[in-house]
């Protein structure tokens, strides 16, 4: 179920080096973040743990509903559908996406073997599948680890090539759940406190990345980054 | 009834910066706006060396307010007089330069309430951030402060301070993502030590078993907050988006981020170097020396080449704050004591340096080094401030910055980094030189434009300043005056004796990490 699940993240990830419209592109994250959220749902049901219900309902809260809707809101404002603009086009994109898919699963098994699995100095390393409760639930899936590496990777890769702000804000988020992606694989639950600050911080980014893109709008005529090449040295 | 005054004072300090941004960004209370930014400021100095005094009566005992996540330790004290000396003297500055940008039109009202709130906020941000003793909520802090900031910097809504937010936010945003992903890590690191379950991210814990930690974990850990907290404290080459956002940010903000906002990377930076094990030290130590001196030889180059006047400060904070990693790199207690002096040397002096600057070309009507001529003649006062200044920045003797320089410069030494010692020593010497020609060519020869002469009435202050206090700072009006002579007082004697309480500080909190 969660490597379905897992699975199903990295395939609507590589959508979005695919898609053509920006409204679009905020679809397929709020389809990310549902799948996201589903997860920690699942690992509830299995652990019982109730941070993982709080992680649960916050990621459909804030990830689900309210980034995609506060950039709709924005991308409305500008009333017309907004193209996506790639450096290396939709095609090439995608296949820079699955090269990368390819690449960050190599790097997963070699980097597995050295940290994780293997102990690289002294015999202090924790074995992850076994320390806590969501840990042995995982039952120790390398497909989590790998597709988080993945997502990762993507979502750093959109940040260069997409040529519209708000595509690369996109990219930000993508890394930021490679993260709790990762988190997760690893059996990790942060202290609610911290875990609710993040979620702050999320939103406020994209408070802030919204308003920016609306002043560029208003000030360039457009969210394009070929016209912000001014500042150099 | 002590525990209760702690936890009081030290949850004003954090909520007065709030309430100071809420009121003067009143529309109500806009015509008391300066007013209510002097007092809420000053007051919160006051708290602030009222709680120092308090951390001085304990010989250093942190005060907390909530046992593991907010307490003000002399690590935090540090920081906390820092921002709230800086902020209160931006604040000072502030108010007659932001009135004149409103008087020749380049903003809104709104846009004038906006930013009063946004500054206060910022001060607030970073001062909430020095206060977290969970790894985790400071970096939450960290995080904060670049996106209230990000704001501050796309204030005037042209395209190039919109490319230089935006930079800015893309570039700190991905660096605390990875150290979001370092800090997961360290948590990996902490599974099998019993007595961290439950509070895996509490500082004090981490710090007293930071021996128990697994170390391969923890380097990597290590890695990820370098590279994330080292972008947003414009180490090189992390630091693309530091010279644009200094440069095109409002003046008083520009000497914000350098002086308080790059110190607050750093203090995520300390934290984290700090719960490294001990085997892991020496490691650590040479990557922080490689980073160090990788900024200082980036910076240089750039300095000599700019032709824009805040841009060429920005270069100075890139190579200032290689010099303090490369402290931190020296290792032990010296080394950071040293890291931290500079720390409040160069926040002094840059802090003047972007004030003083943004005045000589908000008269100017320029940022270009080219155009502007005979500032000595045409604002002695402020010429005057902007070359003990930029002299200062440059580590000339006897001034506060060559004092801490001269300190970094001994520790490497005695501790046998010969290379990065003479590095350094080579790269100080050529800013020298790029700092005097710059000076020399903007303070002589003959004013150009016809602003080169700042009429006094034009550059009037806030709150109808005298007008005999107005002349005798030479068209400064008062509180930009004051200022003025407070951050250049202490660049002046900072190098020949510093206050005993501010090294005692420093000591006890280099000798926590």
């Amino acid at each position: 179920m969660l490597d379905i699940l897992a699975w199903l993240i990295w395939l609507s990830t590589l959508m979005l080096l695919f898609v053509r419209y920006l409204h679009q592109a905020v679809w397929v994250v709020a389809g990310t973040s549902i799948l996201l959220s589903a997860m920690s749902f699942v690992l509830f049901i299995e652990t019982r743990e109730g941070g993982l219900l709080i992680a649960a309902l916050l990621t459909l809260l804030v990830k689900a509903f309210f980034v995609p809707g506060y950039l709709l809101r924005t991308l409305q404002k500008v009333g017309r559908p907004l193209e996506t603009v790639r450096y290396l086009g939709r095609m090439g994109s995608l296949l820079v996406g699955l090269l990368l898919s390819v690449i960050g699963g190599r790097l997963f098994s070699t980097w597995a073997s050295r940290l994780a699995l293997g102990p690289l100095n002294g015999p202090s390393t924790p074995s992850l599948e076994h320390t806590t409760a969501m840990g042995r639930a995982l039952g120790g899936t390398d497909v989590l680890m790998t597709v988080a590496l993945i997502v990762l990777l993507l979502g750093a890769f959109m940040m260069i090539d997409h040529r519209k702000v708000l595509m690369q804000a996109l990219g930000l988020v993508t890394m930021e759940n490679g993260v709790v992606l990762l988190a997760t694989s690893l059996g990790y639950q942060m202290p609610f406190f911290v875990e609710l600050g993040i979620f702050f911080d999320l939103l406020v980014t994209i408070v802030v990345v919204g308003m920016l893109s609306y002043q560029m709008i208003e000030a360039l005529g457009s969210m394009a980054t070929d016209r912000m090449q001014r500042l150099k040295g | 009834m002590n525990c209760v005054l702690e936890a009081g004072l030290l949850i004003a300090i954090i909520v007065l910066p709030f309430v100071t941004a809420s009121l003067a960004a009143m529309r109500a209370l806009s015509a008391s706006r300066d007013s209510v930014q002097i007092i809420g400021a000053s007051v919160l100095l006051l708290l602030t060396l009222f709680a120092i005094t308090l951390l001085f009566k304990r010989s250093g005992e942190a005060l907390v307010l909530l046992p593991g996540w907010l307490a003000l330790d002399a690590l935090g004290a540090f920081m906390v007089l820092l921002i709230a000396l800086i902020g209160f003297l931006a604040t000072l500055y502030g108010i007659p330069y932001m009135a004149e940008e409103f008087r020749a039109g380049r903003f809104s009202s709104s846009a004038y309430r906006r930013y009063v709130f946004l500054f206060h906020t910022f001060l607030g941000a970073m001062i909430t951030a020095a206060l977290m003793m969970n790894l985790g909520l400071l970096w939450v802090g960290i995080e904060l402060t670049t996106l209230i900031s990000a704001l501050t910097v796309s204030f005037y809504g042209r395209p190039t301070s919109l490319e230089a937010a935006w930079k800015y936010v893309l570039m700190g945003s991905v660096g605390l993502t990875l150290a979001l992903l370092g800090l997961i890590f360290l948590f990996v690191a902490t599974t099998n030590v019993p007595e961290l379950q439950g509070q895996a991210l509490d500082w004090q814990l981490l710090h007293e078993t930071r021996n128990l930690l697994a170390p391969n974990w923890m380097m990597l850990a290590f890695v990820l907050t370098l590279v994330g907290y080292g972008t947003k404290a414009g180490l090189a080459p992390f630091h693309f988006w530091l010279p644009d956002a200094h440069s095109e940010s409002p003046s008083p903000v520009s000497g914000v981020l350098s002086a308080l906002l790059l110190n607050t990377a750093l203090l995520g930076l300390l934290r984290m170097l700090s719960i490294m094990p001990d085997t892991l030290l020496a490691e650590a130590h040479t990557l922080l020396r490689t980073i160090g001196a990788f900024s200082l030889l980036f910076a240089v180059p750039f300095i000599f080449v700019q032709w824009d006047i805040k841009r060429l400060l920005a270069y100075s904070s890139v190579e200032h704050m290689g010099i303090i990693v490369l402290a931190l790199g020296a290792g032990g207690v010296s080394g950071t004591f040293a890291a931290l002096l500079h720390m409040f040397n160069h926040s002094v002096v840059k802090s003047l340096a972007f004030f003083s600057a943004g005045r000589i070309s908000q008269v100017y009507g320029t940022k270009r080094i080219a155009q502007i001529k005979g500032a000595v003649h045409a604002m002695p006062f402020v010429g005057g401030v902007w070359m003990l200044a930029m002299l200062g920045a440059a580590g000339t003797p006897p001034f506060n910055v060559f004092l801490s320089e001269w300190l970094i410069m001994k520790t490497l030494f005695t501790e046998g980094h010969v290379v990065v010692g003479t590095l350094m020593v080579t790269a100080v010497v050529l800013v020298f030189a790029a700092f005097v020609t710059v000076t020399v060519r903007m303070l002589y020869g003959t004013p150009e434009t016809k602003e080169g002469h700042a009429s006094p009435s034009e550059a009037r202050g806030a709150g109808g300043v005298p007008e005999r206090a107005t002349r005798l700072l030479g068209g400064t009006s008062l509180w930009m005056g004051i200022s003025f002579v407070v951050l250049a007082a202490y660049v002046l004697i900072g190098g020949v004796v510093v206050p005993s309480s501010l090294t005692t500080l420093i000591r006890w909190a280099a000798e926590l990490l």
